[in-house]
């Protein structure tokens, strides 16, 4: 009975999990579709990006300031444990690969989900449940066009833009703990960091930022759509946002390295 | 014209709307009131294709909304306006922008004429100096005016009224009641206003269908249904709850 029942709860989840995909796929699908109107309607693009790019700003500095410098700090002490030999000329190099393909795309992409993805389903859904996405629908507007298009398109657009901004950052932070408590000159550090650079790391982190910022936006636009059951409603649909962006980023994280790496 | 034919709606296996027809002629203006849930609003979303019935037709102007591609439909909505129960005013835009919103998305007017067809829908309902408020600024009574500027904005042919007077004053009432029936006549419309408001069905409808149970329990005149001695449409009007002996 109890298997059976275990069964029943699966495969009920399994059904869930398929159709949150069809949904995701359509809507897609359709935001695709609406490129053309968005080409038109440029200040309805430029009105998102500054709330999902520029707005983020400060948050972005702020985390990416630390991230430097703990991975500094923590890099410091790991390579201490592993090897007696002096850390000074690898610490700038492996503390900027982690920035460059890691760090700065999953931790950005984490905060754009928090800030941005949470955002748009509880603005969407709002939206909904007071009747203002009918409201567009009786006014010949497409909510799709009007609404997820732009959304989508400054997500994709403006996440790549964040994490160069903060691989600088979180270089910087990195290079102030190096410089003021590891006691690596600036020359080591830097001299590293470019000895070891490869470009491909750049791209490969801007490439999980396009994916990562297009599919959070989607993922909060499709919730955002759905919601129901008034102020309540909201709130679980804001959650459930930021839960499936941040198992979507980690999931693509590990599909994308599997690819590109 | 609008044509309801044999409409049915089920939501989880319950039944809503269940071979629900009615026509309403252009000009006329017709009330559909009935119990809370008993599919009003499921009904008048039907008309304009925000809810898509399981059976049946709905003809506007000869042309089956039901059954149209989504671009078709969109097309269709141009020639309606429709007021919310609650205005659904968009929070993040101005009076201005919102009333503004379908002539910018659907017209090639410059930002002044736009501005100046605002200005005149919102005279029209007895609003002046409002342009750069917010919704959460405004009353009650004033969003539903603003909603009814909005909705006036591309001129249409057909009107929805969901609830125009539910939650507020019973002045403010009368005078939605009586701004509704001006703009009908003044534009010529054709009006479906579902309401549980005696008073907003005397003032504004021409014609008064009644939904009991889902079906269409009466479909008559203005003048009819407030003559009507059948014991469900009495005990509705008089708001009582079992017929009282007499």
């Amino acid at each position: 009975m109890l298997i059976v029942s275990l069964w029943h709860h699966m495969g009920r989840k399994a059904l869930f999990f398929f159709r949150e995909i069809g949904n995701l796929s359509i809507l897609f699908f359709k935001v695709f579709q609406s490129t053309p109107y968005l080409l038109r309607h440029r200040h309805l693009l430029m009105d998102q990006m500054m709330i999902i790019g520029v707005q983020s700003l400060p948050l972005i500095t702020v985390v990416s300031v630390f991230t430097g410098a703990v991975s500094s700090w923590q890099a410091s002490y790991q390579f201490k444990m592993i090897t007696s030999f002096s850390t000074v000329d690898f610490l700038g190099a492996g503390v900027s690969a982690a920035i460059l393909i890691e760090l700065a795309p999953v931790l950005g992409g984490i905060i754009i989900a928090g800030r941005s993805g949470a955002s748009i389903a509880a603005e969407l859904g709002t939206m909904k449940v007071t009747e203002q996405i009918d409201a567009l629908e009786t006014l010949s507007i497409d909510p799709v066009k009007y609404l997820a298009g732009p959304r989508f398109t400054a997500g994709w657009i403006m996440l790549p833009v964040l994490v160069v901004y903060s691989d600088l950052i979180s270089h910087l932070g990195a290079y102030a703990v190096a410089y003021l408590l590891l006691g690596i000159s600036t020359s080591k550090f830097f001299g590293s960091v470019q000895t070891h650079f490869l470009i491909y790391n750049v791209a490969s982190g801007i490439i999980k930022a396009v994916i990562f910022g297009g599919g959070t936006a989607l993922i909060g636009c499709s919730i955002g759509f759905r919601t129901e059951g008034g102020a309540e409603g909201v709130g679980f649909a804001t959650i459930r946002a930021f839960v499936y962006s941040s198992a979507f980023i980690l999931i693509m994280d590990y599909v994308l390295a599997s690819i590109l790496f | 014209m609008i044509e309801i034919r044999n409409v049915q709606k089920e939501f989880n296996k319950k039944p809503v709307l269940r071979q629900v027809s009615l026509d309403i002629p252009d000009g006329e203006t017709m009330v559909v009131i009935g119990k809370s849930g008993c599919g009003k609003t499921v009904l008048l979303k039907s008309i304009i294709g925000l809810i898509k019935p399981d059976s049946g037709k709905i003809l506007v102007d000869g042309k089956d909304i039901i059954r149209m591609k989504p671009r078709d439909l969109y097309a269709v909505r141009k020639h309606f306006g429709m007021l919310f129960q609650g205005a659904a005013l968009f929070d993040s835009m101005t009076v201005e922008e919102n009333v503004g919103l379908p002539l910018r998305e659907h017209t090639l007017l410059d930002p002044a004429a736009i501005r100046k067809k605002v200005e005149e829908k919102l005279e029209l309902v007895g609003l002046t100096n409002l342009l750069g408020k917010k919704p959460s600024e405004l009353s009650g009574g004033m969003k539903k005016r603003v909603g009814l500027a909005r909705a006036l904005a591309m001129e249409p042919k057909y009107m929805l009224y969901d609830e125009p007077t539910t939650g507020l004053d019973p002045i403010t009432s009368d005078t939605i009641n009586r701004l509704i029936v001006q703009m009908n006549r003044k534009l010529n419309m054709t009006a479906v206003a579902v309401t549980h408001d005696m008073d907003s069905a005397s003032v504004i409808g021409d014609r008064v269908a009644m939904l009991h149970e889902g079906s269409v329990f009466f479909n008559g005149t203005a003048d009819e249904f407030f003559k009507s001695k059948i014991p469900i449409v009495r005990r509705f009007r008089e708001g009582r709850l079992e017929e009282e002996e007499e």
